[in-house]
């Protein structure tokens, strides 16, 4: 009993240090995940408020979009305080409450070094997306001075240089992180939602609901997408919901199939059996405890997908039927800079980096995503 | 010592679960009837294809796919007849008032769920438990069945449990909401033989504690000697001879429970009395196999394999009434003018 009482009482120096700098404490006594991320990112965001105040205070005032950049700082730094200062106390109390279910999971996750980076930068590039108002440096949109400032090569003013318009290039990278990692995160969501569902519904219930699902997936499959998409871009005006909407509403039929097929085994595994047994309904039975055993094939299915997405879209963009310019997208900033490929290499390069290394990152957290979900692959 | 219908627990009559295949019509189980009564274990024995587990999963309302109970088949349980049941209200019956475990352990719990939380949700969605409180309930449950360091043992997942453990947790499970009746499908084929015993203790002592009825379900006779107050013999489909265990397996009145009680290796009380018949001690299989589903042979349907087969056994016989409180059996010998002896006649 007087141990407890003691451990109770976390240690003043560690309280102070979490209330200064949240996730310190915790990596000095050498967790890594959590502190790390608390730290930086409460370094970062506060480094973002105090090096420019006036563009917070305007964006605070701005549009929707610098909105949400303020909003996403704020969120920022009082998730990573507020972080730091309860897991100082769920420590000192000792045991964590209710059932540890994603304990384990993280831990799996963690140990995994590739998905450890890949979860890493694809965090980073959807803080760098929500914070590009703040971050970047220059106004993506407006050109600069045509005469000086047209197509000059990386310097210490533009790191990426500047494109035909003289717009700096990092500023239209970090905008259209945005753009690109927003359409490829809302249609492969709504694909996954669609085709977890659908593909659930088909296997669990069978009979004539998944010869007709399965048709249907088979009718939306042989349709070109690529094609699709662009004679609805050009019967409607070309727009991010639509494309959004386009994408998930073509993407949901492999993730269905795959569904499908995982629930055709699971449905006749016992423990479905002994569920029905204890009176569960069919909605609960598919929902709670079917889905739950086919997601590792889906989450993997979605981080691919995302990439697909991600490059399926910046193919649309630089066939010139997807994002309309000045808005920057990936795509578009490839195919603009193709005709100068030679003279200006950074316009497409940068860009096309950036679609690389956002689409191998989500390649490997969908594997470390698989191995971690899958509790037999634990130890 | 024959109660009147309304007085037993759940009371089967004429029970029929036809299946419709491709390469014909199975009739798994074709006319069964028994009763359970409160606090009564009853055993329900026979070789693999009988219809064992069928007659089981139909009284859950738990045949599925082309299978259907035939009109004119009754399940009722304290007098309320299942078989016309709504899907909801067969929904609040399972888990609730008659509960299953199943043969297998170790794939009956869903591995992506900590057993606390498989536990929980059954004590949730039956009982309306908040969070908190069922898993309070699960942890009290996994004590009351014998697992040790329930406090821990409750955010374990399947993988990390054995065999054994894995049986506790599903009777955890299926005893949750205190059900009136379990039913048992071979509830310990699955594992070691000092597991078994052990899972067939726990098994009697909670049935004693709640007062609970139970079924059975298995092939092992040293199980239904070891555990059951009454045993219903089942072959091809039908009941072939009912009665108290130790009447029944003192004194087999049909050929087919001789048979059965023969081919076991004689564990000093199972089995029939020697000098009786063929029992000289001998273990015997069984020849041939059950027939196929699709087929039942015409008359008794144990005929082809059975030694003492005669004319008259063309025809099916039925559940012919022997002295003994339930005693039955479907076998022309068994005619009361048939031979017979043993304490049934006191």
């Amino acid at each position: 009993m007087a141990d407890e009482t003691i451990g109770r009482r976390t240690p003043i120096l560690e309280r102070l240090l979490s209330a200064v700098a949240p996730g310190l404490p915790q990596l000095l006594a050498g967790r890594w995940g959590g502190g790390l991320a608390a730290l930086s990112v409460w370094v970062w965001f506060l480094w973002l408020v105090l090096t420019r105040p006036g563009r917070v205070v305007a964006a605070s005032a701005g549009t929707g979009e610098q909105r949400i950049a303020v909003a996403t700082v704020v969120a920022g730094l009082v998730v990573a305080w507020a972080w730091s200062w309860r897991d100082l106390q769920a420590r000192a109390a000792g045991a964590s409450a209710g059932f540890g279910g994603w304990r384990a999971t993280l831990d799996s996750f963690s140990r995994n070094r590739s998905a450890r980076l890949g979860l890493l930068v694809v965090l980073l590039l959807g803080l760098v997306a929500l914070v590009a108002p703040l971050l970047a440096p220059f106004d993506p949109l407006r050109p600069g001075e045509l005469l000086t400032e047209r197509m000059v090569g990386p310097s210490a003013v533009h790191l990426m240089g500047t494109d035909q318009s003289a717009r700096d290039v990092l500023s239209r990278l970090l905008y259209g992180a945005r753009i690109s990692l927003g359409i490829g995160v809302l249609a492969v969501g709504i694909a996954v939602t669609l085709g977890t569902l659908l593909g659930a519904v088909a296997g669990y219930v069978g009979g004539w609901v998944d010869v007709a699902t399965m048709r249907l997936v088979d009718m939306v499959i042989a349709f070109p997408r690529l094609v699709l998409l662009i004679t609805v871009v050009a019967l409607f005006q070309s727009s991010v919901v639509l494309i959004v909407v386009v994408l998930g509403l073509t993407l949901w039929p492999s993730t269905a199939r795959i569904v499908r097929a995982e629930v055709l085994g699971v449905r006749e595994r016992e423990f479905v059996q002994a569920a029905r047994a204890l009176g569960y309904s069919r909605r609960r039975i598919i929902l709670r405890h079917v889905v739950p055993n086919v997601l590792a094939p889906v989450i993997v299915a979605a981080t691919l997908g995302i990439g697909d997405t991600i490059v399926l879209e910046a193919g649309l963009s630089f066939l010139g039927q997807g994002i309309q310019p000045p808005t920057p997208s990936w795509g578009t900033m490839v195919a603009d800079g193709r005709n100068n490929l030679l003279g200006a290499w950074w316009l497409s390069t940068f860009p096309g980096f950036a679609i690389v290394i956002t689409v191998l990152s989500f390649n490997l957290v969908g594997d470390g995503l698989r191995d971690a979900l899958d509790p037999r692959h634990r130890p | 010592m024959t109660a009147g219908p309304e007085s037993h627990l759940l009371e089967v009559t004429d029970l029929r679960t036809w299946f419709d295949t491709e390469r014909g019509l199975v009739r798994a189980v074709d006319g069964v009837s028994f009763h359970v009564d409160s606090s009564e274990t009853l055993g329900i024995v026979g070789e693999s294809g009988c219809g064992k587990t069928v007659t089981s999963l139909s009284m859950l309302g738990l045949v599925g796919g082309k299978g259907r109970i035939v009109e004119g088949s009754s399940i009722r349980l304290r007098g309320e007849e299942l078989v016309s049941a709504s899907p909801e209200r067969m929904r609040s019956v399972r888990g609730n008032e008659i509960s299953m475990i199943f043969q297998e352990p170790a794939a009956s719990l869903n591995p992506v769920f900590s057993v606390g939380e498989q536990i929980a949700e059954v004590l949730a969605l039956h009982r309306g438990m908040d969070r908190a409180a069922a898993r309070a309930e699960a942890v009290r449950r996994l004590e009351e069945v014998g697992i040790a360091d329930p406090g821990m043992r409750v955010d374990d997942y399947p993988h990390q449990l054995s065999g054994g453990m894995s049986q506790r947790v599903m009777i955890a499970m299926a005893l949750a909401c205190e059900p009136a009746l379990l039913v048992a499908d071979e509830p310990t084929t699955a594992l070691d033989m000092t597991v078994q015993a052990q899972i067939l203790q726990l098994l009697r002592a909670l049935k004693a504690k709640r007062e609970m009825a139970m079924i059975l379900i298995t092939h092992d006779l040293a199980v239904v000697a070891e555990i059951c107050d009454r045993v219903a013999v089942m072959y091809a489909g039908r009941i072939v001879e009912t009665g108290a265990v130790s009447a029944v397996f003192r004194h087999p009145a049909h050929p087919y429970t001789r048979a059965l009680l023969e081919a076991l290796p004689s564990g000093g009380n199972v089995g029939p009395s020697d000098g009786e018949g063929l029992g000289d001690g001998r273990l015997r299989a069984i020849p041939g196999t059950v027939p196929e589903p699709t087929a039942w042979p015409d008359g008794c349907r144990f005929r082809p394999r059975c030694p003492l087969a005669f004319a008259t056994c063309v025809h099916e016989p039925e559940l012919i009434p022997l002295p003994g409180a339930g005693r039955t059996a479907r076998c022309w010998l068994a005619q009361p003018w048939g031979d017979f002896e043993g304490e049934g006649l006191a």
